[in-house]
């Protein structure tokens, strides 16, 4: 599995969501995705890329998109 | 049975909550502030006798960047993290007016931002898991009014509110979040911040038991805590002190 796939998988499978929705995907844009599903989505992130996420990096991790920017600018993940 | 995390488990409470998990056969992460032989052979003696392993895991409470890669050590291990106690902490006392800020910043840094942060990192693997407990340590300074308990209980009564709060938002991922709050038990803590002032037969005195507690008694409630027993006790502070009189 690839990096892309890898995140993805941490979506659909913390968030509850279908694949094909996921890269539209926006923080409280679906009901999956509140406070609690981001509890979830991050931890979901950090076991799939083995990594220890910033406090400042949750908060900002707001969508799909922005996700996959904080992971390969501050965790070196190449997507 | 499970896998736990003991803070400040090297000596006083910690040591008997380790003990106590120890002989219940849970394997166990002791934490001690720094690397210690004496310590590393005494958890390896038990560990044998009890077929569990115990691992040391070193960091400074009052060091971010020591505390995440304490943790990050533990998740290396890739076990689960089944319960969490967060018994390291410091004593402190004096009057109000002779604690400078700087003091008491120390002291929130110890005995509420360090389990805060040990508690945030933790919780991620365990809302991954579904279930958990959160044990912290409270002390009934933070309950009852003492002049020059000012600071040490208003640091643990931030920690109570913390444990209450928290158990609301993480009940639904099956993760419980509870804190103790001894009364005296002799230890060093006790001996140097408490038993350099007062006499000890002043503090059994309070206790309608008339007598202080053992780190036993502490480690016992904690236990219940962790285990199934306690499966619908969350967001609680139990006070652990004999009664008061
Ligand atoms: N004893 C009592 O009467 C009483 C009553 C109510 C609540 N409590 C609470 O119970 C808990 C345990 O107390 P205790 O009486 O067993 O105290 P203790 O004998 O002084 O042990 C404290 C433990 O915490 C560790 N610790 C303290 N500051 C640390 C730091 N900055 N970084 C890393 N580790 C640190 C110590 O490590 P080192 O050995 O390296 O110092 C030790 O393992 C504390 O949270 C305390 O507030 C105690």
């Amino acid at each position: 599995m690839n990096n892309k796939e890898k995140y993805v998988k941490a979506f659909v499978e913390a968030l509850n969501v279908g694949e094909e929705s996921v890269e539209q995907l926006k923080y409280q844009s679906v009901e999956e995705w509140d406070s609690v599903g981001h509890m979830s989505l991050i931890a979901a992130l950090e076991e799939a890329f083995d990594i220890m996420m910033d406090t400042d990096d949750i908060i900002e991790l707001d969508s799909f998109e922005k996700g996959m920017s904080i992971l390969s600018e501050n965790y070196e993940i190449e997507f | 049975m499970g896998n736990v995390i003991v803070t400040g488990s090297n000596r006083g409470i910690g040591k008997a909550v380790l003990e106590k998990f120890a002989v219940n056969g849970w394997n166990i992460w002791a934490h001690g502030r720094a690397r210690n032989e004496e310590f590393e052979d005494y958890i390896s003696g038990i560990a044998s006798e009890n077929h569990i392993w115990i691992r040391p895991v070193y960091f400074e409470l009052g060091d971010d960047r020591q505390i995440k890669s304490g943790m990050k050590r533990i998740f290396d291990d890739k076990e689960e993290i089944h319960v969490l106690v967060n018994n390291a902490g410091m004593g402190y006392y004096d009057t109000f007016q002779r604690t400078p800020v700087r003091k008491a910043r120390e002291l929130f840094d110890i005995n509420f931002f360090a389990p805060y942060e040990i508690i945030q990192l933790t919780l991620r693997k365990m809302v991954l898991q579904k279930k958990g407990a959160v044990i912290n340590m409270s002390s009934i300074a933070s309950l009852d009014v003492n002049e020059g308990d000012c600071v040490y209980g208003a640091s643990k009564a931030a920690l109570n509110m913390l444990t209450r709060d928290l158990a609301a938002e993480v009940g639904r991922f099956g993760i419980r979040v509870n804190a103790v709050a001894p009364g005296p038990v002799r230890t060093d803590l006790l001996e140097n911040i408490h038993l350099k002032r007062i006499a000890p037969h002043v503090m059994e005195e309070k206790s309608a038991m008339g007598r202080m507690g053992r780190a036993e008694e502490i480690a016992n409630v904690v236990y219940f805590l962790a285990t199934e027993e306690s499966s619908y006790i969350n967001g609680e502070v139990i006070r652990i002190d004999g009664g008061r009189k």
